[in-house]
């Protein structure tokens, strides 16, 4: 009897199980499939023309070590200035109405679908030498921000920053709210709330958000190429070592490209299995 | 619900149908009336300095050849080799180096041997008004100057290599750009003090900029090559364009933009 009730609670489980993945005809694991081919196989293209041996003394060139501490740390700058204004925008977003909020939602959307160079062309128009207040930074402190490791962080941050805001706007729109609520009856401050209620509910997306942005900034190649210029050990990030080096040192170009792929795939499985695995589960 | 669905799917359809049987409709009267001549079209890829000419140049060949349909695309000449390398659906190939040129030929992708079409020389552009007072080139070895060249891996780069190394000045730019046009618009817009260009390179500034004249014993010059590319049609049509380059009206239109015309001598 006991043995029958296992036997069929088991059954019903795998029945529930079945029944909460929903509808998944062949034709739909079909073009899954294409379009999972779609995103590995450039992946396994790079890696196919990856010189091996020689990989290790193409990473080593000075040219690349300097390429890639700069792009580690005007990456990381870039990520922890994201999350020190971009987590209080997205808290003031995720509880705002009306259309001021509607009217700045679109602008932090827009650099994520404009193309990075007019977002180059953007910040040159308002912090280039001539620009709105570039020019009037010149000549009140005599510095000009292009082709400074200034104007690549602007850059990365321009570019990067919607990624965080979004991540971390969509997570609170869904969560705390109840508990917010219930820290406000029980006669809590706005700060105490804020800090011990609101920002511990949405950790898991402010580090998923940071993430993206991080990537997103490792990345950024228009908006700095036009910005911030090229020079090697100042302003040439490992993305635009990347392009210059194609033609002349294509397997320069190729290694390069590898530590990127794999940084980002370290660090964004390592997220995975920590924090933003479990943000993804929970929304 | 669905029937309402149903009657705008419909309808989008025959829209759609309506539309492409004017448009085709049209196509068929607009086409040439007679077809003497086969039609043929060309894509030119040539190097960022020849922007300006080259789309002067194809609309005069396309005049005198009416059933010809020339277009072109530029970008630095490394880059635009690379291309043609890697199979870029172009037909023919003008560079702003022979260097560059024989990196395409040593890949065997040119048909027959490049041909020199015209010359040019190296300037040193700055903002109009000149802010930084730039009045000769070792004023570029100044560090507060912001000088702006094209990456090493350029002509453009090489020949500014050249001539700082030749005028003994310090070379210290703040920025190496992807190609010759993005020198000029760092230039136009102010950004930087200075920048190493092509003469013909000034003259497409227009009134942004301004040019200061480099010692013609140490000036630095490079030569334009163009050629067909291997197995690519209508190179027929690309033989014509290159007689059309060295005609005399074509030469004096690159000689208006800067450049320097080949005589028979040099070519």
């Amino acid at each position: 009897m006991a043995g029958e009730h296992l036997m069929s609670a088991q059954r019903n489980e795998r029945t529930a199980a079945k029944l909460a993945t929903g509808a998944r005809p062949v034709f739909v694991k079909i073009l899954a499939a294409i379009g999972l081919l779609f995103l590995v196989a450039p992946i396994l293209g790079i890696l196919s023309r990856v010189h091996w041996l020689s990989l290790w003394s193409q990473l080593a060139d000075p040219a690349v070590r300097d390429a890639l501490i700069l792009s580690a740390w005007t990456s990381a700058a870039t990520t922890i200035i994201a999350v020190v204004v971009g987590v209080p925008l997205a808290l003031l977003l995720a509880r705002g109405h009306g259309w001021t909020a509607g009217f700045a939602r679109a602008f932090v959307v827009l650099p994520l679908v404009l193309p990075p160079v007019v977002s180059g062309v953007a910040l040159l128009a308002l912090l280039g030498r001539t620009g709105l207040i570039g020019s009037r930074i010149d000549t009140w402190f005599g510095f000009t921000i292009p082709f400074t490791q200034v104007a690549v962080v602007v850059a990365q941050l321009f570019v990067a920053l919607p990624f965080l805001v979004i991540t971390v706007e969509g997570a609170l729109r869904t969560k705390g709210r109840h508990l917010e609520q219930a820290a406000r009856t029980l006669g809590a401050s706005e700060s105490r709330i804020m800090w011990s209620v609101t920002i511990p509910a949405v950790r898991t997306a402010i580090i998923a958000g940071a993430a993206l942005c991080w990537a997103r900034a490792l990345g950024e190649f228009g908006a700095t190429v036009t910005f911030a210029g090229s020079f090697p050990g100042v302003t040439q990030t490992l993305p635009i070592e990347v392009y210059y080096s194609l033609v002349t040192q294509p397997d320069r170009a190729i290694a390069i490209s590898v530590l990127m792929i794999a940084i980002c795939v370290v660090v964004l499985v390592s997220l995975r299995r920590s924090w933003s695995g479990r943000f993804l589960r929970d929304t | 619900m669905i029937n309402r669905w149903q009657r705008t799917l419909v309808a989008a359809v025959l829209a759609s149908a309506v539309t492409t049987a004017t448009v085709g409709c049209v196509d068929r009267s607009g086409g040439p009336e007679s077809g003497d001549v086969p039609n043929a079209s060309i894509h030119i890829s040539a190097a960022a300095s020849l922007t300006d000419v080259f789309t002067v140049i194809a609309e005069q060949f396309e005049l005198h050849n009416p059933n010809t349909r020339l277009s072109t695309s530029f970008g630095s000449s490394s880059t635009i080799v690379d291309q043609v390398i890697n199979g870029a659906p172009v037909t023919a190939l003008a560079t702003a180096s022979e260097a560059t040129m024989n990196d395409a030929v040593k890949a065997h992708v040119i048909a027959g041997t490049p041909q020199v079409f015209a010359l040019n020389q190296l300037a040193i552009v700055v903002p109009a008004g000149n802010p930084a007072n730039i009045e000769s080139i070792a004023d570029l070895g100044r560090t507060q100057v912001k000088l702006a060249i094209c990456q090493p891996q350029v002509p453009c780069g090489q020949a500014a290599r050249e001539l700082f190394t030749r005028a003994r000045v310090p070379l210290v730019p703040v920025t190496f750009e992807s190609d010759v046009r993005a020198v000029l618009a760092k230039a136009a817009s102010g950004e930087v003090d200075a920048g190493i260009v092509y003469r013909s390179d000034v003259i497409a500034g227009g009134t942004a900029v301004a040019s200061i004249p480099i010692p013609d014993s140490i000036n630095v010059s490079t030569r334009y090559p163009i050629a067909a590319i291997a197995n690519s049609e209508g190179q027929l049509v690309v033989g014509k364009f290159i007689d059309f380059l060295l005609s005399p009206g074509a030469q004096l239109v690159l000689a208006d933009h800067g450049f320097t015309p080949i005589t028979a001598k040099s070519r």
